[in-house]
């Protein structure tokens, strides 16, 4: 990766926030749904698949000289590249669903209570209007949140290590618990979703550095384990696994005495909040893009408010209490064959090409 | 020309015969009455009265090559002249020739070099730019003598004829933005230039942001600083402040004494100064999100000694911080604007009058006050008061969101703020630099905090990727850092 130049812009740092905005709301407590303690080891399997994923990537980006999806045509021809663009567009849309609804509920939860519907379509309105900024612009944003928000995020997060009851994670191997495994896995994939983008924007201009994003992985994978193991270390997995927003319910417990504050969730809500202000306009925006891609034309601002109405029009008939936990488990396993099978087939496709692209 | 009532004809006459050998002709107002006298005056009268009794000898005199040293030849054709008279030339047109003398002969009536009046700074040079182009760049000459500084002049104003000088060093320069910027030069037509701000609104493409795209000094040593980190300066005739390109946020927050003080010192102030800006962007609508909308997120004591302060008063909340935050502009404005003897006197009428009587009457709370004079007392922190200003606007912005989502309103605001700030560049060199970019290293010597100078003695790359990792000073072998 060529750096810096006045304007240099990391774009696995912009994949990090989105990530890490999606990781901590719901995929610790559907995690452990399906495999209660055994959730501690659930992000091994899930990181051999994204390292694996992130290579698979990089390797087609290396040896097409080309991007993602210019290669996808010059290897299948123009309906493999369509099929390509609809198999993200239909992905991101249903991350951008997932994760608006998410926030709108998770708002309507804590910080307002209100309308989940209502706060669910005006997420969907901020990401729109958030989304017709530039991807550049969202980079730099979230240079800025890791910079001024991340940190603090993160020192908050580690918090409740002050009071946990340890011993209620033991033992962490526990077959007994392994109820639905697939659930779990797909769930934990979900939080890997945003990572699809590379096959979206990675070209010349825009590169990823396969470390960068391999450690965020890495980074993302050990924090969201933190949540469910401390998550059970303060409930005991009985209660954990009936508790919806698991974080969000463990910093809670955090009473802060002597301080201005009454609980330091707060801050933890306000700071999650900024990083998931660009995640959901950052996955909108990938599905405008990929939709502009199966239609043929470049991303503009009209793609962007089409894309806002179908993610509005598909929370306002789906919104319900149980919208997250059904999209969860589709998504994640889509999530797992479309960054895994997409690169890997055009991978295989560029190398068993005899002629040049 | 109109015959203007300041124009001026003087003859040179030859005592004898009252033959007339040579005209003067110049405007009275722009004139130079000394200069006038004592270098062209006198010396033609003297070689027209030595040459009184030796008729076609006043041609020969050496008065005309002196003379020649002076000026330059101009073709007497009436809209030449009339070009040459109004900025600020004396002609000299001598019987019998086709062509004139124009002399420079101008008495602008500058002020002298003063101390700055906006940008004063506890240490540290004293002199601030003037209204005179010649001076202002002598002091960055004083300054900076080295030939890799370039000068480039371009005329603005089909009225006004306006001189503005580009300002850079050549190999330092963001050459991308450089060109870009001269591209856009040429692309500004105007009738009237008064002020540098109109180059850098038409040259910065400023629509409705009210964040400012050009960095304003009236510094010298701020200007010649920014030149060698590889920015560059806009001078023009008749202003007292150079503009500077490419803009960042964070160098609209840096001031000279941050640089004069010791690293630990300069790095405080910054602080201090970006507390001020986090307090006046946040504390108005923070007190709306934790009094009307999320009672719950402070502790119940802190609530009940708002809520006790608040007793009595009629109305919600955001209303009263309305009402000071309209009246803390309206004192603002009427201090700026009046002169310095009165000023004072509105200051004490808005502060403390109103603002005590409104919380005597239950019209605000005490607690209002102090929120407002801490809010305003912020704003002032910026070094930049149009930077101030934007930061205001946007706390209104906070204000009318905090207003029916609270804590989440602010968040979403400010986020919004902070997006649309990512999203504005300065030729091509990001607002939000170092915070926006991967230049980490800018980010660590010179962005919020400030390190040392044996520490940060490579140049930025931030403003010019030329000047990135250069040295400021020599260093040993195996120095940098």
């Amino acid at each position: 990766m060529r750096l810096p130049q006045e304007e240099s812009i990391h774009y696995p740092i912009l994949l990090f926030i989105v990530m890490i905005g999606l990781s901590v709301t719901r995929a610790p407590a559907l995690v452990l749904l399906g495999i209660g303690r055994n959730s501690i080891w659930i992000f091994a399997p899930c990181l051999l698949v994204i390292w694996l994923s992130v290579w698979l990537y990089h390797r087609v980006a290396l040896s097409a000289g080309m991007s993602f999806m210019l290669a996808a045509r010059r290897v299948g021809g123009k309906l493999t590249e369509k099929t390509f663009y609809l198999l993200y567009a239909l992905l991101f849309i249903g991350g951008a669903v997932y994760y608006t609804y998410l926030s709108g509920d998770f708002i309507s939860k804590t910080l307002l209570n209100g309308n989940l519907r209502f706060f669910v379509l005006i997420e969907t309105a901020i990401a729109a209007i958030v989304g017709s900024f530039p991807l550049k612009t969202m980079a730099r944003y979230a240079h800025v949140m890791m910079i001024f928000v991340f940190p603090f995020f993160f020192a908050i997060s580690l918090i409740p290590l002050m009071s946990l009851n340890w011993s209620w994670v033991m033992p962490v191997i526990a077959p007994m618990e392994m109820d639905n495994p697939l659930h779990s896995f797909s769930c934990a994939m979900l939080v890997y979703l945003p990572l699809a983008a590379l096959g979206l924007i990675q070209d010349k201009k825009h590169t990823f550095s396969r470390l960068s994003v391999t450690l965020g992985c890495t980074l993302i994978a050990l924090m969201t384990t933190y949540f469910m193991a401390a998550g059970i270390a303060n409930f005991g997995i009985t209660r954990a696994k009936q508790i919806v927003y698991l974080t969000y319910s463990l910093l809670n417990t955090v009473r802060i005495e002597n301080f201005v504050l009454e609980r330091i969730v707060f801050l933890w809500i306000l700071y999650w909040k900024f990083m998931q202000f660009v995640g959901t306009a950052f996955l909108l925006r990938c599905a405008a893009r990929s939709l502009a891609g199966v239609l043929g034309i470049r991303v503009n601002v009209y793609m962007i408010a089409v894309t806002a109405a179908l993610i509005a029009a598909a929370e306002w008939f789906g919104t319900s209490p149980f919208l997250a936990r059904g999209l969860a488990v589709p998504l994640g396993l889509a999530t797992l064959g479309i960054i895994l099978l997409t690169p890997l087939l055009l991978y295989a496709g560029v190398k068993l090409r005899r002629k040049p692209l | 020309m109109g015959r203007p009532a300041d124009l001026c004809m003087q003859s040179i006459v030859q005592p004898a015969d009252m033959e007339p050998l040579a005209l003067l002709v110049y405007l009275q107002s722009t004139a130079d009455r000394e200069f006038m006298h004592t270098q062209l005056l006198v010396p033609l009268l003297e070689a027209a009265n030595a040459c009184a009794q030796q008729p076609g000898a006043f041609w020969d005199h050496p008065v005309h090559r002196s003379l020649g040293s002076l000026g330059k030849v101009v073709i007497a054709e009436p809209e030449h002249l009339a070009q040459q008279l109004v900025a600020g030339n004396c002609l000299i047109m001598f019987s019998g020739h086709r062509a004139a003398l124009a002399v420079k002969s101008a008495n602008w009536n500058n002020r002298t070099v003063s101390q700055p009046e906006r940008e004063s700074t506890l240490i540290g040079p004293k002199d601030s730019f003037i209204e005179d182009l010649e001076v202002n760049l002598s002091m960055i000459r004083r300054r900076v003598r080295s030939d890799a500084l370039r000068v480039e002049e371009y005329l603005f104003g089909s009225d006004s004829q306006t001189r503005v000088r580009l300002v850079f060093m050549d190999k330092l320069v963001n050459e991308s933005a450089l060109r870009q910027f001269r591209e856009r030069l040429q692309d500004i037509k105007l009738d009237l230039l008064l002020d540098t701000t109109q180059i850098g609104y038409l040259a910065t493409r400023q629509r409705l942001s009210p964040f400012p795209m050009f960095q304003s000094t009236e510094r010298p040593d701020k200007a010649v600083s920014a030149l060698m980190e590889g920015r560059f300066l806009i001078f023009c005739d008749t202003t007292p402040t150079c503009l500077i390109l490419p803009v960042t946020m964070t160098c609209l927050y840096e001031t000279s004494d941050d640089y004069y003080f010791p690293s630990l010192s300069g790095t405080f102030l910054r602080l201090v100064r970006m507390l001020g800006l986090a307090i006046t962007l946040f504390l108005p609508a923070l007190y709306i999100a934790i009094t009307a909308v999320n009672q719950d997120v402070f502790r119940v004591q802190f609530m009940l000694a708002v809520a006790s302060s608040r007793e009595g008063v009629p109305y919600p909340a955001y209303i009263e911080v309305v009402i000071m935050l309209l009246l803390m502009e309206l004192i603002n404005e009427a201090t700026v604007r009046l002169p310095k003897t009165i000023g004072g006197t509105a200051t004490i009428v808005g502060g403390l009058i109103i603002g005590t009587a409104a919380a005597q009457s239950h019209l605000i709370s005490y607690i209002m006050i102090v929120i407002t004079a801490t809010t305003a007392i912020g704003s002032y922190t910026a070094p930049n008061y149009m930077v101030g200003l934007a930061w205001r606007l946007c706390s209104f912005f906070l204000v009318l969101l905090s207003i029916p989502w609270g804590l989440y309103g602010v968040v979403v605001g400010s986020a919004l703020i902070g997006l649309y700030i990512c999203h504005l560049d300065s030729f091509g060199v990001p607002y939000a630099a170092p915070f926006a970019t991967f230049h980490y290293k800018d980010l660590v010597r010179d962005s919020i905090v400030r390190l040392p100078a044996i520490w940060a003695r490579l140049r930025p790359s931030s403003y010019s990727y030329r000047a990135a990792g250069t040295k400021r000073k020599s260093l040993a072998e195996g120095e940098e850092w």
